[in-house]
């Protein structure tokens, strides 16, 4: 974990625009879900009698078709939506990372294997594959928000081993591993101890972009009716609810929208940010 | 049983597509136990191969035929896992470029402590003592500070200096470095010397050392083996090769030298791919004659080796 912090010491965030918003939008959104209870009223109370009602100074973006306040329902839907995507993103990256390091670096016909099965993974589309996964985990084991992490981290995997690999590729040839290698080190030694620790700066460039697109990619889930189930809120679900709404009530869209635009918005603008600070430190070097 | 390294007949070519390179061609020599042996020659004779072959650093698409000796085994024929139990515990390899041998996230005591961890299976918190203690042998102070800092925090000398604590912090037997005045300022040449004669101080091991610097290797060397095109031309004591050389290739590097007359070689050194057919020297060779086109074995004379047909 220190390495991680090691990474980020020497970082001005304040003085890269895009990171300052980028943080601040991302901040904003993590701030609003983790103290959701104190902001929000209960967001599974219906209410018939405010169904469908305009937005108001007791209900900020107004109800649901069931009377629910919408408001508490966006504000939870952020920590279901951060909390699965952020999960994603781990097991992605810790999985996605292992398969690239260990490509990279023996190369040979285990690179080939893997590298196949990348190419085979990247030609058919995720969206795709994640559906049918879903409804694969359905059919055996029920609804669960796990069908969705799975289904997803399936598909997901795939570009933190691309990046990974690249970098263990041109690392693998540095002279500090050829010096670990002349001092008697084991292959696992100098992969974790040199090779993935000099990888991180990249990897957390991708990460940070990657939980943006996997915010979409849950929303996605979440429209079509099989990402996570009602009655937990969840943004691509509360589009769904809505659409037939859209003319009466649009606000049950437009607030759930502006949220997930909101929060992809924020974590590139901080992707591409923190992109900008690691590269001109690479480049420094 | 007086050597610690022997090194028969060792061949290693480099294969090409379509042609294969001979970086170290029939190469025999010894190290004698304590004693310091340098390596020299000119840039691309091989020296560095030479050096990387002993511990099998080398890339896949190399051949290499003859026996490395070393404590009575052979190193190309054990296998992986013994091998990785002799680098940097039996032998250390000090590399060429301080600057880019050290891992730029780790802190310099980790990485100096990593042979310990490695081979000695000492628990990291002790190690680290024991790295204080070497880096204030190697005047890297104030050492308690220094062992917190990163490779960037450190000088071109203060990394060279942590390489070395790091080779020798495994008592090794014998300590192979390559090029260590590489970069180093003539002001800095003798702290090298310095830093080597220190080491030995404490630790009987043997050294050899390959370099290009002749002042350097007059300095440290007990012996020296001159090296051409893949080939050891002359083996023989320190003293008797900077006074009386008898290979003309030695004649002709030291007088090359500034301080005796600075005349270079003519013609360029010969392409390792086709190398001249007989004594690879002749084609340069003022003393060349039509027996140079066979190939002259190591003709031992008085205590030199030398690899030429004047001295048959």
């Amino acid at each position: 974990m220190f390495k991680v912090i090691e990474i980020f010491r020497g970082i001005e965030i304040p003085k890269n625009n895009l990171c300052r918003i980028g943080l601040s939008v991302v901040l904003f959104i993590i701030l609003l879900g983790s103290f959701a209870p104190l902001i929000a009223k209960d967001p599974y109370e219906t209410n018939m009698a405010k169904r469908l009602e305009s937005p108001s100074s007791e209900h900020f973006f107004g109800a649901d078709q069931l009377g629910r306040d919408l408001f508490s329902r966006v504000i939870y839907g952020a920590r279901t939506s951060l909390i699965v995507a952020i999960t994603i993103s781990a097991f992605s990256m810790g999985i996605g990372c292992l398969i690239g390091a260990v490509s990279g670096y023996f190369g040979g016909i285990i690179d080939d294997v893997i590298g196949r099965i990348i190419d085979v993974f990247l030609s058919i589309p995720e969206i795709v594959v994640n559906i049918a996964l879903v409804g694969v985990f359905c059919t055996i084991y029920g609804s669960s928000t796990w069908n969705v992490i799975l289904a997803v981290v399936f598909t997901n995997w795939v570009s933190y081993a691309r990046i990974t690999r690249g970098i263990v590729l041109s690392l693998k040839e540095r002279e500090f591993i050829f010096c670990s290698k002349a001092i008697g080190a084991k292959s696992s030694w100098i992969l974790f101890k040199h090779i993935i620790p000099n990888a991180l700066g990249p990897i957390i460039v991708l990460a940070t972009l990657n939980v943006g697109n996997i915010i979409l990619t849950i929303a996605s889930l979440g429209f079509l009716g099989l990402g996570i189930q009602p009655p937990t809120p969840e943004w691509g679900q509360l589009l769904n609810s809505g659409k037939n709404y859209i003319a009466t009530a649009p606000w049950i869209t437009f607030f759930p929208g502006l949220f997930i635009a909101l929060s992809v918005f924020g974590f590139n603008l901080l992707g591409e940010g923190l992109r900008d600070i690691l590269e001109r430190r690479r480049i420094y070097e | 049983m007086n050597d610690v390294l022997v090194v028969k007949d060792l061949q290693v070519h480099f294969i090409l597509e379509n042609t294969s390179v001979k970086a170290v061609d029939g190469v025999s020599f010894n190290v004698r136990k304590g004693e310091n042996l340098a390596l020299i020659g000119e840039s691309g004779s091989g020296k560095s191969v030479l050096g990387m072959t002993i511990l099998r650093l080398l890339p896949k698409n190399v051949r290499v035929n003859g026996k490395i000796l070393f404590n009575g085994s052979n190193l190309l024929e054990l296998p992986e896992e013994e091998l990785r139990k002799i680098r940097g515990k039996e032998i250390a390899l000090i590399p060429q470029n301080p600057a880019t041998s050290l891992n730029p996230v780790l802190k310099i005591g980790i990485q100096i402590a990593e042979p310990m961890e490695v081979h000695l299976g000492i628990d990291k918190k002790i190690a680290i003592q024991k790295v204080i203690n070497l880096l204030k042998f190697f005047d890297i102070n104030p050492a308690e500070k220094r062992v917190n800092e990163y490779p960037h925090q450190f000088s071109g000398g203060m990394k060279q200096r942590a390489l070395v604590a790091m080779g020798t912090s495994t008592k090794p037997k014998l300590i192979i470095a390559d090029e260590p005045t590489k970069g180093v300022d003539v002001t800095k040449k003798l702290r090298v010397v310095e830093l080597f004669r220190r080491i030995k101080e404490n630790n009987k091991l043997s050294l050899l050392v390959i370099t290009h610097d002749l002042l350097f290797a007059e300095k440290l060397a007990d012996r020296i083996a001159v090296m051409y095109c893949g080939q050891i031309v002359e083996v023989c004591e320190a003293k008797t090769f900077f006074e009386e050389p008898l290979h003309p290739y030695s004649k002709a590097l030291l007088d090359s030298l500034p301080s005796r007359g600075l005349k270079p070689i003519k013609g360029c050194s010969p392409s390792m791919v086709n190398p001249p057919q007989g004594c690879r020297f002749h084609p340069r060779c003022e003393y060349a004659t039509s027996k140079c086109l066979e190939e002259p074995p190591l003709i031992s004379n008085g205590n030199n080796n030398v690899r030429c047909w004047l001295y048959d």
